[in-house]
């Protein structure tokens, strides 16, 4: 099959599956309902109770959309810098943590839980810190003269075990009533957290990151050659590298700001992606971009749906990821040896 | 004057000195074999000469032009780049890895055109191994993977190509065919540079043979002048005799094994 056509098909997967995802919730919405306000709401064709009417925008508009959205920019985002930092490092089993942005963006969001008050700000020294790992693991490499890989994975190795200890320090002098329960919910990561300015805030950038990296995947391609191929090729190596290196950690640290941790999506997605469209990072970046989307909202319906409680989309990303990795290990490391 | 020109070339890491005044010409169209033990510094040689080090002292030059003043992407347009044969962790098609040779000549943001997809298959036409276009780079043989890279080093369309050992870890015959390739490529006006361990291998296809020893041109000129037995027993310390099959062509074989 065409590459573009299987990659408008998962376009439309994605959307199909938001749309029945937004008919998905405790209190029940048919889909006949949400496809009758949306027909009133966009054309002004058809009436229904103003009472009704303003239930379903809150519940849409509100509360199911941005939620529905942020599962969507998180799936995509993380799943992209999966791929690409698979590429980049040239090997498949790394994941967008690799560099420490997860590290540092938890360190930084229990930081920010106990020295403010403010969910702001909580949000900001997430962010922050996902990206002060990430400086100080390219420094680390570049200290001992450039970013060749093997150094960037030493350097990533070392922050990403720095901020993790940090975080320790923090969660020891947490009050174990308020702060120590609400730092270890964020570490499972909930989209419950994400609220629709926090999102909107984020969608704008990460959607950015996304495409940027899918615009320079031909040079990621020539990457995962090595180093010297890819400069040989005339392709100023250290540079699209640090470009894509900020781009992912951007984008990855921007999911912890609205969800806290959400693990293994970036690991096994590209995986998935890469039987379904090929290692071809030309296609592959898009195509992981909508299946992680396509991915997340689907875990998401199953974390807030299935037991009465909802739970932590950390630890069901996690409990299917794994299961997932231990089958596919063989296909995984294929051509890595 | 000649094509390429290396003179007074030194270069090291840190405090040690890995080549010393480095002097040789190369003429357009010609196959140079660059001979040399291990750690001889060949290697360091090709990294420089593709720019991917800068000398210490001296200088290389391209038709006259220092290539310390040109940016990599030029220099990719002249000089295309062969390695030791070897393995991607992803199964890229051979395709997509010949089409990488049409980056030195794309924007910075860039997609590959059809007339790019074109000039791969050309590439690979010329290679004869069309047949394995839409075959992963991992589950090839060793000599098709070599001859895949052959294929992007073609669509990249420089006129030079420089080979870091291009025949080690290949079988015989794979070796065989890509010598003769390789003369191929010499005679349709491509200048080649290889590094390599064999010797016979410079008699057969060489124009001239670069003999580097402890970082310093031990001996330069034409293969049949210079790979004699006492060149040879100083550079690798072994004991050979080269023996005159008939008008055209000579071999190397161990003293060891000349006279049982």
């Amino acid at each position: 099959m065409k590459k573009s056509v299987l990659l408008i098909l998962l376009l439309s997967a994605v959307i199909i599956i938001s749309l029945v995802s937004l008919t998905l919730g405790k209190y029940p919405v048919g889909l006949s309902d949400v496809s009758c306000f949306l027909v009133l709401k966009f054309f002004g064709i058809g009436n229904m109770l103003q009472a009704d009417y303003t239930f379903i925008e809150n519940l849409l508009f509100n509360i199911r959309l941005p939620r529905i959205l942020a599962a969507i920019l998180i799936g995509a985002s993380l799943s992209v810098s999966g791929a690409s930092f698979q590429a980049m490092f040239v090997n498949p089993l790394v994941s967008p943590s690799l560099l420490g942005v997860l590290a540092g963006a938890s360190f930084g969001a229990a930081f920010g839980m106990i020295f403010s008050k403010s969910w702001f700000a909580v949000q900001a020294f997430s962010f922050a810190f996902g990206f002060i790992a990430v400086i100080i693991s390219v420094t680390i490499a570049r200290i001992h003269k450039g970013n060749s890989i093997l150094l960037l994975i030493l350097g990533g190795v070392i922050s990403g075990a720095l901020f993790t200890s940090l975080l320790s320090v923090i969660k020891y002098i947490a009050d174990p009533y308020n702060q120590l329960p609400a730092i270890t919910q964020w570490l499972m990561g909930s989209l419950s957290f994400s609220d629709k300015h926090a999102v909107l805030i984020v969608a704008i950038p990460q959607t950015a990151g996304i495409i940027l990296i899918t615009l320079l995947s031909g040079y990621i391609n020539a990457l995962s050659m090595g180093d010297d191929e890819a400069k040989a090729l005339g392709i100023p190596v250290e540079k699209i590298r640090l470009i894509l290196i900020f781009l992912s950690t951007m984008i990855s640290a921007m999911t912890v700001v609205i969800a806290g941790i959400i693990g293994w999506v970036g690991l096994i997605i590209p995986h998935i992606a890469r039987m379904i469209v090929g290692p071809d990072n030309k296609v592959l970046i898009p195509a992981c971009a909508l299946i992680g989307a396509a991915y997340l909202v689907i875990v998401d319906d199953v974390s807030r749906l299935l037991f009465n409680v909802e739970i932590p989309i950390g630890i069901t990303t996690s409990l299917i990821g794994i299961p997932f990795f231990a089958f596919f290990l063989k296909k995984a490391r294929r051509g890595w040896n | 004057m000649p094509y390429i020109n290396v003179s007074g070339l030194s270069f090291g890491y840190s405090d040690k000195m890995i080549l010393d005044d480095i002097n040789f010409n190369i003429k357009r169209g010609e196959i140079t074999t660059i001979l040399g033990p291990n750690g001889s510094g060949k290697s360091t040689l090709i990294r420089l000469m593709l720019g991917f080090l800068k000398p210490w002292k001296g200088c290389i030059r391209i038709d006259g032009q220092d290539i310390s003043n040109i940016s990599q992407r030029e220099l990719a347009r002249k000089i295309a780049y062969v390695p030791q044969i070897h393995k991607t962790a992803f199964p890229y098609t051979v395709t997509d890895i010949v089409l990488m040779g049409s980056i030195p000549n794309k924007s910075f943001f860039f997609k590959y055109s059809k007339i790019d997809l074109q000039i791969a298959y050309e590439s690979m036409e010329r290679l004869s191994i069309s047949h394995l276009a839409d075959r992963p780079y991992t589950e090839i043989s060793g000599g098709e993977r070599q001859l895949a890279i052959l294929a992007r080093a073609l669509a990249q369309g420089s006129s030079i190509l420089i080979m870091d050992e291009p025949a080690g870890g290949l079988d015989y015959g794979n070796q065989l065919r890509l010598l003769e390739v390789i003369s191929n490529l010499a005679e349709e006006g491509y200048t080649v540079i290889q590094s390599s361990h064999s010797p016979e291998h410079a008699l057969w296809v060489s124009d001239g043979v670069i003999m580097i020893k402890n970082g310093t041109v031990f001996c330069d000129g034409k293969p049949a002048d210079i790979i004699c037995n006492q060149n040879l027993f100083t550079l690798y310390g072994a004991k050979v005799d080269i023996v005159q099959i008939n008008d055209h062509v000579k071999t190397c074989v161990p003293q060891r094994f000349s006279f049982q």
